[in-house]
């Protein structure tokens, strides 16, 4: 009698297993240990790699305080979460490197989104949006990207623009000239260095308005362009929380008064 | 008794058998019916998704329109800015271009303003009061914040025309001048409120980056901030809006099924479509419940069936356990009837044949007598002054007598079934060996008695003394009844040459 009820028992069992299974009903399968946040968590800091000259997302002001949009919102991030902020300056033409030797836990720091970073790293949902533009001197006579023809372009290297630029006519029309930060490109411009230079719209717009010179910014965007933070690639914990926290902040309406320090208004993009 | 448990196993076997096909096809169903929920859901969700998308780019279009139009605008101021154009210059051009724009909207919008190279121009001809600071407006400092682009700002009241309206402004050439103009929400409402009328949605929602209802179906819903309403069906909407990156989610609100789809317009602003799926989706459930309904039902049904004919399996084994006992019972009791009917052909004092038996052989003789004749003789005995030792001594004693005579009978006789066939007579039928030595036995049985009679010092019943009388079954005779008579003759003879011998025996008797 036990023999016929085990034997019913297995084969509803069975059908059971078959129902499910057509159903689709699969579990998921595990994933390998992520302790990054854990990792971060317990050193009570997260060690952010920052282009020094980058206003004003982050940069070195006259104090010699690494300050701005991205190191506030790093702030308050790490503050949520109980650990320290360090900020580590970089080489940006390095940082993939400085990030994978784990010498530092992000790149935090106006970096644009490419299909190439989104492939290395761990990237943040996007919170600003940025375009590529065109600045010349008061003085200059290009009114638009047509005009721009057998003349010195300046471009930081490492940079997203670099790639664009070297991508389009402009690179072979003209001569190129890397710059190692934005201030310093800027500065090119000013000192007649340079007649143009392709620069983040984000970067321009501040330098141009805390700046007594006048600059134009020409019509035409080469591109556009949304801001993230980078983590390493398997980081994936780590990027959730820090992701979390932002969205939280944005809910609460700190990033709105982060971004309103920068930029006079709301400019951020994070849902 | 094999038969009936095979029986019950193979319907056992045969329902689980029923059982898996049941389920086989059940599952069949169950997963076509899944597959069609998807499909169907997929379709509702396609259909949606190209209204919604219809509605996006109404609304795109609309907002787009102001949007070229202060783009156009910007450029030309650009390259006025660039040429070092007078201020007065600058607002002539923006005074015609309010004239345009004024007719191109028809009437959404009144036209230009700005403050270029640091003074304010007015296009639409509104003169501002002296402490009006337009660097510290918000058209001109979102503007300024948005980088290029185009910042949309609002929506408010016009103080002027008492219009809901929001205003379009953008950074100019030198980053520090702004161009602005005034654009009617009206127009964005008429199409949310038509979308909505026209049934193709449920509602038609714009939500700046704030979450705030720039334009809703539902008139009541403007200027609402779907941050700062918790509980809402607007807070739970861009709760699930937030957290997805799908252009379109399922959502779930107080029992209603909700299919929202969201499309960036404009300046990071969100179109909303949302489309009450309850009823469509509802009826696509309802044969997919009816099926997982029939199939429990089924199987619950099965479970009882199987559940019943195991209980059956155990019923018929019970009544077969029944039948065995009652088979045994009725054996038992064929072999306790045997032994009666032993007892029965059998005299229970002696252990002699009984009448009965007598009866029977005597009919058996009688019937094979019909074919055959075997010769046959019949003694008849009688054991006498049985009377006497019982009357003297006691049955037992008597009753010993009886035995001791019948013992002597059965040892002269020894080849011949002896029977007990009244109190103190009894009956031989001689045949084969001892129908030959038949003169021979009764003369021994005679000197037996008289030899067991002569010993005066026994107690009275162990002197035996047994009257007897012999006749042969003649061939002629159809049955033993003649010879019987004869052989008692015979006998009673016998008897009275024993009284005459023994004349003292009715006197101990009295």
């Amino acid at each position: 009698m036990i023999k016929t009820w085990l034997k019913r028992l297995i084969t509803v069992t069975a059908a059971a297993v078959l129902m499910m299974a057509l159903a689709g009903c699969g579990g998921s399968g595990g994933s390998e240990e992520d302790k990054s946040l854990q990792k971060v968590l317990s050193a009570k800091q997260l060690v952010l790699g920052l282009d020094v000259n980058y206003p004003p997302m982050g940069y070195t002001d006259e104090n010699g305080e690494i300050v701005g949009f991205d190191i506030d919102v790093a702030q308050e991030v790490c503050d949520r979460l109980g650990i320290t902020l360090v900020k580590q300056p970089i080489d940006w033409d390095a940082k993939e490197e400085e990030l994978n030797s784990g010498r530092i836990d992000c790149i935090w720091n106006g970096m644009s989104v490419s299909p190439e970073r989104e492939e290395a790293m761990c990237i943040s949902k996007p919170y600003l949006r940025n375009e590529l533009v065109l600045v010349v001197a008061s003085g200059s006579d290009i009114r638009s990207k047509q005009d721009i023809k057998g003349k010195k372009i300046g471009v930081q290297s490492g940079s997203t623009t670099q790639e664009v630029l070297e991508g389009s006519e402009l690179s072979t029309e003209n001569e190129v000239l890397t710059y190692d930060d934005n201030i310093g490109l800027m500065q090119g411009l000013r000192q007649g260095e340079l007649d143009v230079t392709f620069i983040d719209s984000v970067n321009a717009y501040y330098y141009i308005s805390m700046s007594d010179d006048r600059f134009f910014v020409l019509p035409e965007s080469l591109g556009d362009e949304v801001f993230a933070v980078g983590f390493r690639k398997n980081d994936k914990a780590l990027c959730e929380k820090v992701q979390e926290t932002i969205s939280e902040m944005r809910a609460d309406g700190t990033l709105k008064n982060i971004s309103a320090k920068w930029f006079g208004s709301d400019i951020t993009i994070v849902k | 008794m094999k038969k009936r448990k095979l029986s019950g196993y193979f319907a056992v076997q045969s329902m689980i058998f029923t059982t898996l096909i049941v389920m086989f096809f059940v599952v069949g169903i169950i997963v076509y019916y899944s597959m069609l929920y998807a499909e169907t859901r997929e379709h509702i969700t396609k259909i949606g998704e190209l209204n919604a998308e219809t509605s996006a780019e109404q609304i795109d279009k609309y907002l787009s329109s102001g949007v070229d139009v202060l783009r156009m605008t910007g450029y030309t101021l650009d390259n006025m800015i660039r040429n070092g154009n007078s201020q007065e210059e600058i607002l002539a051009y923006l005074e015609n271009q309010s004239i345009a724009v004024s007719n191109i909207t028809s009437g959404n919008s009144p036209g230009f303003y700005g403050c270029i190279n640091n003074g304010y121009l007015d296009g639409t001809g509104w003169v501002p009061e002296t402490d009006y600071a337009p660097l510290e407006r918000p058209w001109y400092v979102e503007a300024k914040a948005n980088i290029g682009r185009v910042s949309v700002v609002g929506p408010y009241v016009d103080s002027r025309t008492h219009r809901n309206i929001i205003t379009l402004s953008k950074t100019l050439c030198d980053v520090k001048s702004v161009i602005a103009m005034d654009f009617s929400m009206d127009q964005l409402q008429k199409i949310a409120e038509d979308l909505t009328a026209h049934g193709k949605s449920y509602a038609e929602i714009v939500l700046n980056r704030e979450y705030k209802v720039l334009a809703h179906s539902d008139k009541s819903e403007i200027g609402k901030c779907y941050f700062t309403e918790p509980g809402s069906f607007g807070n739970a909407l861009i709760d699930e809006l937030r957290s997805t990156d799908e252009n379109y989610f399922f959502l779930r609100y107080e029992g209603a099924d909700y299919i929202v789809y969201t499309t960036t317009v404009a300046n990071d602003w969100f179109c909303v479509s949302v489309i009450d799926a309850t009823s469509s989706l509802r009826r696509l459930k309802r044969p997919l419940i009816f099926i997982f309904a029939a199939a429990l039902t089924i199987l619950a049904v099965q479970l009882v069936i199987i559940i019943r004919s195991n209980k059956n399996t155990q019923i018929a084994k019970q009544l077969s356990d029944d039948l065995s006992e009652a088979e045994n019972a009725i054996s038992e009791k064929d072999s306790r009837i045997g032994e009666i009917s032993k007892l029965a052909f059998k005299d229970a004092l002696t252990g002699v044949g009984s009448k009965s038996a007598f009866n029977r052989l005597t009919a058996e003789l009688a019937e094979k007598h019909k074919t055959s004749h075997t010769p046959t003789a019949v003694v008849m005995l009688d054991v006498n002054v049985l009377k006497n030792v019982n009357d003297t001594f006691g049955h037992d004693a008597g009753d010993k007598y009886l035995c001791g005579c019948c013992g002597l009978i059965c040892e002269i006789f020894r080849y011949s079934p002896v029977f007990r066939i009244g109190g103190d007579e009894f009956v031989a039928v001689l045949r084969n060996a001892d129908f030959s030595d038949r003169e021979k036995l009764l003369q021994k049985l005679r000197d037996a008695c008289d030899e067991s009679y002569s010993h005066t010092d026994r107690m009275p019943w162990e002197r035996y003394s047994i009257a007897a009388g012999m006749s042969d079954w003649l061939p002629d005779e159809p049955d033993i009844e003649q010879a019987l008579l004869r052989a008692d003759k015979a006998m009673y003879d016998s008897k009275r040459s024993f009284k005459e011998r023994h004349k003292e025996l009715k006197s101990i008797s009295r």
